[in-house]
């Protein structure tokens, strides 16, 4: 793929918009990363802590720098939070038929899922049911109810966190609800130095949060996402993914591997982290970074242990494959 | 490491088949051989080798299912002990439950080694090659016991050994690193192993082929050495192999037994012209080689030594003397030692497996003078000699061997020994040469031998000293109330039940048991305690077993012998044998076959430089230097013409016979001839050479003529030969050092030759993503040597977050362009091409600023990183 004038500028831009986020969110590159991943990639993302890490001011922040704060003005992004509770029903996020006084008819009301970017803030409190109709309109872009069917919008992304699985007052996502989000990350804790470099600057931060500015148009996004699929995959890259895939399947500690599915996610999220990443080519680092938030959270494990030393081991051994390939072409 | 924590059937399979069996038939070639050497095992192998495999087959299974070794090792050994406590008192009778104990513990015994053996090999990392060392050690000792060493033995001893312990340890961390959830594991197994056979059989046989001459010197070595060491050496033959054939041994010990292995084996055959007054029996002589004159106390061993007075020894290396030469001592005529009885014999000897270099003949040697082999017999007899030697006409080798009946024999040994009645005293003898042979060790052991001897003397009532041997030769052949022999004759006759005990008393006193060393031996001291002045000559005993041919005999390896000799004055020494016959192994006598045909008597021989060949009349002049006229050497100077008729003549050189053309005006020859013109001419004392030369016919008859080497070829030879002298082990330990030296600093410089091949692959790349991949495999190797291993990182992460911080360098950038040419279609751009040349070669540069050279030096030759850099991971680790 040539580089084109427009793609260079996108790239640009993508690279200020993960600055952007940064003025916020301190310390989380790799996380900015791997939630740009996930929406040039038009998945959805999962993000794992404990409360209190940033994970909800990360996604405000991404939506406001996408956004121009109007939602539907001049291509702007709206953005929408859930928080999740037990109590909360499958119509609260989809919407009701309510009766309008004045015209005397049932009129859709839309719920909050109309929107661009939805952040379902701790997703695995609320009950089954509500979790499983979020997922299918992640699915399927599309809401149906009655006899209409509602289309969502062309740039629809969910950044839903969950809480640890063991807290309690948690429902587990099943594992082929799991499936749907592209990414799972483990939030994580700041490092020292940053941690208190947070402490030093909390307003400064605040009123960061405050005055994002929009980085990135709608119509950028979606030309990023086109691109997306323009990025070039060697075909060494491709094998490695067959070989990890595969290699999950055959692994003894392994009881659910990857399936043909999570492989083509799989190349689409490196395809996007790549061009995340400034580049139109897909290397080993996007293979090494990619594996275990893409892979991890659709695998079963035998036992704990293997939760921890699996992966990484397939990984390290396909990651050696490409180390020492010689260079196909010049 | 998780995978290996489960058991794993497939695993255990492997170890059975693999490991098991293998170590199982071993150990049962180990505990077959250990059952031929200890009686106590009772010739039970194959139970006790089972009883190794159920040992071996328990501890696999049990342990490849992880079980704790120590407390189920415990609860076996304490089972083990009930069972046997339980043994002791059942049985009935204090023998049975002896016996019966005893052999449980031997089952016990091979059951807990394999028990062990069987843990070591499915637990310990490293027991495969601790078994290995103790398999090797084990064969090593088997080898050091044996009694001939050959280097095929070396070869079908050490060799299965050898790939047995590759075997093991190869096997071992193969089934360590089986991935059993391949589908293809049988095909993976047995390529692996298939590959690893070929690559032993290729090694083993090379090895052994490269070397086998080394192996053939350390069987000389080995051979000769051990004889050399002392009498604790349980075999002790009487001969020994040197480079070019069988000869005697340089001392003579008394324990262990006398090896007649290759009993059957020629070693010479020899022509004596020592006939009875008659003149046509023949009387054999007993073929000398050397005199025992001293004992060693210490290791009761009889030695050589080259100080003893009136040294009348003869023992040129007949090898280093060339073709028709002779070399004579004539001191030994000048001062003969005896002068009654005494006339020269002359002797032929044919070497089959003798030693090339040994000279042996009858008595008092003087005379030797290698001659050719006649072409009939040249694919038996490697090298002749003749020998003139002064013999005794009272000499016989029927003392013992006395053919019964024979009436001029029985007739013979009476005249002889009245004779020597008749011999003076031995007052006349000088006195050092006196107190040297009839010296004895002081000490009760040889008191009591004087003691024997003066009762055995006493008993006879004899008085000359001849009669005195005769007694004790009596004393040995004498038999017991039951008409049995009170001494036999034992090739292996054990040994006192004290180590330090005296094997000579041991033999007179007690075991009444020995070979021919043993009499030898006793007999020495007894005759010098009795005053006579003697010693113990080593040879061949020689046997008149043909009356077809009267004046051959033959000798096989069997033949070699000890004896005694005793000095009478005026007479010299005379051979009187008292070892006993041999009765439980009265043997068809070794027949006797055809003699080889006796080469003529080379009348003339003479040697000088070839002046002209004349190839049509068959004449050939030369410049006459020396000449061997009727076995008188004389000299010429200046040097006369000499014509020779060379028509019958047979041209050899070196390499075998040739043709006349071969033969150049300028080359030495020796020039040999039988012609009965010469018997006619015999030399007269008056002769000089020029006299006799002029009586020479012209031209004169040539039979044989031997184109002498030339320097080079001289030197050459010489070359081989000293290549063929026993090895130098101080040249071949300095020789290993060297070579071992060589092949670290090989070794060591692999990763700087590594290195020095990526960055000239750098230099010369064409293209430029190619110039960029070996660019990055060189700082790659380089840092990997440095000890900044990329691990589990990947190239991006290891530059942006070890190389960079710690060097100052700008490898990100430079691993972002190798990415790019590496994982896209896009041509590398100028900024590119930029970055990378002003990465390159300055890394190095910043590297080495930074680093010191002695860390840089010694990281380098670390070959362990550089194999690590090129293989490749364990998937599972």
């Amino acid at each position: 793929m040539e580089t084109t004038h427009n793609t260079e500028q996108a790239l640009e831009h993508l690279q200020h918009l993960i600055d952007n986020i940064e003025t916020v969110i301190r310390g989380k590159r790799n996380q900015i990363k791997f939630v740009l991943t996930a929406l040039l990639a038009k998945g959805h993302i999962l993000m794992e802590d404990n409360p209190g890490t940033g994970k909800t001011v990360m996604a405000k922040t991404l939506a406001q720098s996408i956004s121009s704060g109007d939602a539907y003005v001049d291509g702007g992004v709206s953005f929408k939070r859930i928080q999740f509770t037990p109590d909360l029903l499958p119509m609260d996020l989809i919407g009701s038929h309510i009766f309008d006084e004045d015209k005397k008819e049932f009129i859709f009301k839309r719920g909050p899922l109309f929107t661009n970017v939805l952040l379902a803030d701790e997703i695995n409190r609320a009950s089954p049911k509500v979790q499983s109709a979020l997922l299918e309109c992640m699915a399927e872009n599309q809401i149906t109810i009655g006899d209409t069917t509602y289309k969502l919008n062309k740039l629809f992304f969910t950044i839903a966190t969950q809480n640890p699985i063991e807290m309690e007052g948690t429902y587990p996502l099943p594992a082929a609800q799991l499936d749907r989000f592209f990414i799972k990350i483990i939030f994580g804790y700041v490092d020292e130095e940053t941690e208190l470099e947070i402490y030093r600057n909390y307003l400064g931060i605040d009123n960061n949060l405050q005055h994002i500015k929009q980085v990135l148009s709608m119509q950028e996004i979606l030309d990023l996402q086109q691109e997306t699929e323009l990025v070039f995959v060697h075909d060494e890259i491709v094998k490695s993914v067959r070989n990890i895939v595969w290699a999950t399947r055959k692994h003894p500690e392994i009881i659910l591997g990857a399936s043909t599915r999570s492989g083509i996610t799989f190349l689409k999220c490196l395809k996007a982290y790549a061009l995340v990443n400034g580049r139109t080519f897909v290397i080993e680092d996007d293979v090494h970074d990619l594996t275990v938030p893409v892979l991890d959270h659709r695998l079963i494990y035998k036992n704990k242990e293997a939760r921890v030393n699996a992966l990484p081991g397939i990984l390290k051994a396909e990651i050696d494959r490409l180390h020492k390939l010689k260079i196909a072409h010049a | 490491m998780l995978a290996k924590r489960y058991h794993s059937l497939k695993k255990e399979i492997a170890q059975y088949l693999l490991l098991g069996v293998p170590t199982v038939l071993l150990a049962a070639y180990a505990i077959e051989l250990a059952n031929r050497y200890l009686a106590l095992l009772e010739n039970n192998w194959f139970r006790q080798s089972l009883f190794f495999a159920v040992g071996m087959a328990a501890a696999f299974s049990i342990f490849a299912r992880r079980y704790r070794f120590t407390p189920i090792t415990a609860i076996m050994l304490v089972a083990i002990y009930i069972v046997r406590q339980f043994i002791a008192s059942g049985k009935v009778g204090e023998f049975d439950a002896f016996f019966w104990t005893v052999r449980f513990n031997t089952y016990a015994l091979f059951f807990v080694t394999g028990w062990i053996a069987g843990y070591g090999f499915s637990r310990a990392r490293f027991f495969s090659i601790a078994w290995s060392v103790i398999l090797l050690a084990a064969m090593s000792f088997v080898i050091a016991t044996l009694s001939v060493v050959k280097a095929d033995m070396i070869v079908v001893t050490f060799a299965p050994m050898l790939v047995c312990t590759f075997y093991i340890i190869y096997t071992s961390e193969l089934i360590r690193n089986l991935n059993e959830d391949d589908p293809l594991l049988i095909w993976q197994i047995l390529k692996r192993l298939g590959g690893f056979a070929l690559v032993m059989l290729l090694l083993v046989l090379g090895l052994m082929k490269y070397y086998k001459p080394q192996f053939e010197a350390v069987e000389k070595e080995w051979g000769a050495g051990k004889k050399q060491e002392d009498n604790n050496n349980p075999s002790n033959s009487l001969t020994r192999k040197d480079g070019s054939g069988t000869t005697t041994n340089n001392s003579m010990g008394l324990s262990g037994f006398n090896n007649k292995a290759n009993k059957d084996s020629v070693l010479f055959v020899a022509k004596l012209d020592n006939f009875f007054p008659d003149g046509k029996t023949p009387n054999p002589l007993y073929f000398t080689t050397d005199y025992f004159t001293k004992f060693d106390s210490e290791t009761q061993t009889f030695e050589k030594d080259s100080l003893r007075p009136y040294n009348d020894l003869f023992s040129p290396d007949v090898s280093q003397i060339p073709l028709f030469f002779t070399k004579q001592d004539t001191t030994l005529l000048a001062k003969p030692t005896a002068t009654k009885f005494r006339r020269v014999a002359t002797a032929e000897v044919y070497k089959h497996n003798l030693s090339a270099r040994l000279y042996t003949a009858p008595s008092t040697g003087f005379f030797v003078q290698p001659v050719s082999v006649p072409d009939e017999n040249k694919d038996i007899y490697r090298s002749a000699y003749r020998a003139k030697m002064l013999v005794s006409e009272l000499n016989s080798a029927y003392f013992v061997y006395n053919p019964a009946g024979n009436k001029d024999l029985e007739q013979f040994q009476q005249q002889r020994f009245d004779v020597l009645r008749k011999s003076k005293g031995f007052e006349s003898l000088p006195r050092n040469f006196y107190d040297y042979y009839t010296y004895i060790p002081r000490g009760y052991d040889y008191d009591s031998i004087r003691a024997l001897a003066n009762q055995i003397v006493k008993e006879k009532g004899a008085v000359a000293p001849v009669d005195k041997i005769i007694a004790v030769r009596d004393y040995f052949l004498k038999k017991d109330e039951n008409g049995q022999p009170t001494f036999k004759y034992s090739d292996n006759p054990g040994i006192p039940g004290m180590p330090s005990a005296n094997k000579l008393t041991y033999f007179l006193f007690q075991n009444k048991k020995g070979y021919c060393a043993y009499y030898a031996g006793a007999t020495l001291f007894m005759l010098r305690a009795l005053g006579i002045p003697s010693r113990v000559a080593t040879g061949f005993l020689t046997v008149d077993r043909s009356g077809k041919n009267p004046g051959w005999y033959w000798f096989y390896e069997d033949q070699a012998h000890a004896w005694v000799q005793a000095y009478f004055p005026e007479y010299g020494w005379i051979d009187f044998d008292t070892t006993v016959p041999n009765e439980d192994q009265q043997q068809a006598p070794q027949p006797d076959q055809t003699p080889p045909l006796t080469s003529q008597t080379a009348w003339l021989v003479a040697n000088g430089k070839t002046i002209s060949v004349d190839t049509v009349k068959k004449i050939v002049t030369m410049e006459m230097e020396k000449m061997l006229y009727w076995d008188q050497p004389y000299d010429f100077t200046p040097r006369p013409t000499f014509r020779m008729d060379v028509s019958m003549a047979k041209i050899t050189h070196d390499t075998g016979q040739v043709a006349l053309s071969v033969l150049k005006p300028g080359e030495n020859i020796v020039a040999v001839s039988y012609s009965t013109t010469f018997k006619d001419i015999p030399p007269k004392e008056t002769d000089s050479s020029y006299s006799l030369f002029k009586k020479f016919p012209d031209p004169s008859p040539i039979d044989e003529i031997k184109i002498m080497l030339s320097e080079e070829e001289k030197a050459a030879l010489q070359q081989k030969q000293k290549e063929e002298q026993p090895t130098d082990w101080a040249k071949v330990i300095i020789n290993t050092l060297i070579v071992s030296l060589l092949l670290l600093l090989i070794v060591l410089s692999i990763p700087y030759i590594t290195f020095r091949f990526l960055t000239s692959k750098a230099a010369t790349a064409r293209e430029r993503g190619k110039q960029v991949y070996w660019q990055y495999m060189a700082v790659m190797f380089y840092l990997n040597q440095m000890g900044f291993e990329k691990d589990q990182l990947t190239p991006l992460q290891f530059a942006r977050t070890v190389v960079d911080p710690h060097f100052g360098t700008n490898m990100s950038e430079f691993v972002n362009i190798y990415l790019k040419a590496k994982y896209s279609r896009l041509s590398l751009s100028e900024r590119d091409t930029t970055v990378a040349q002003n990465f390159y070669p300055s890394v190095f540069s910043k590297l080495k600023q930074q680093l010191k050279f002695g860390f840089r030096f010694s990281h380098f030759m670390n070959v362990k990183r550089t194999i690590h850099f090129f293989s490749k991971p364990n998937i599972y680790s």
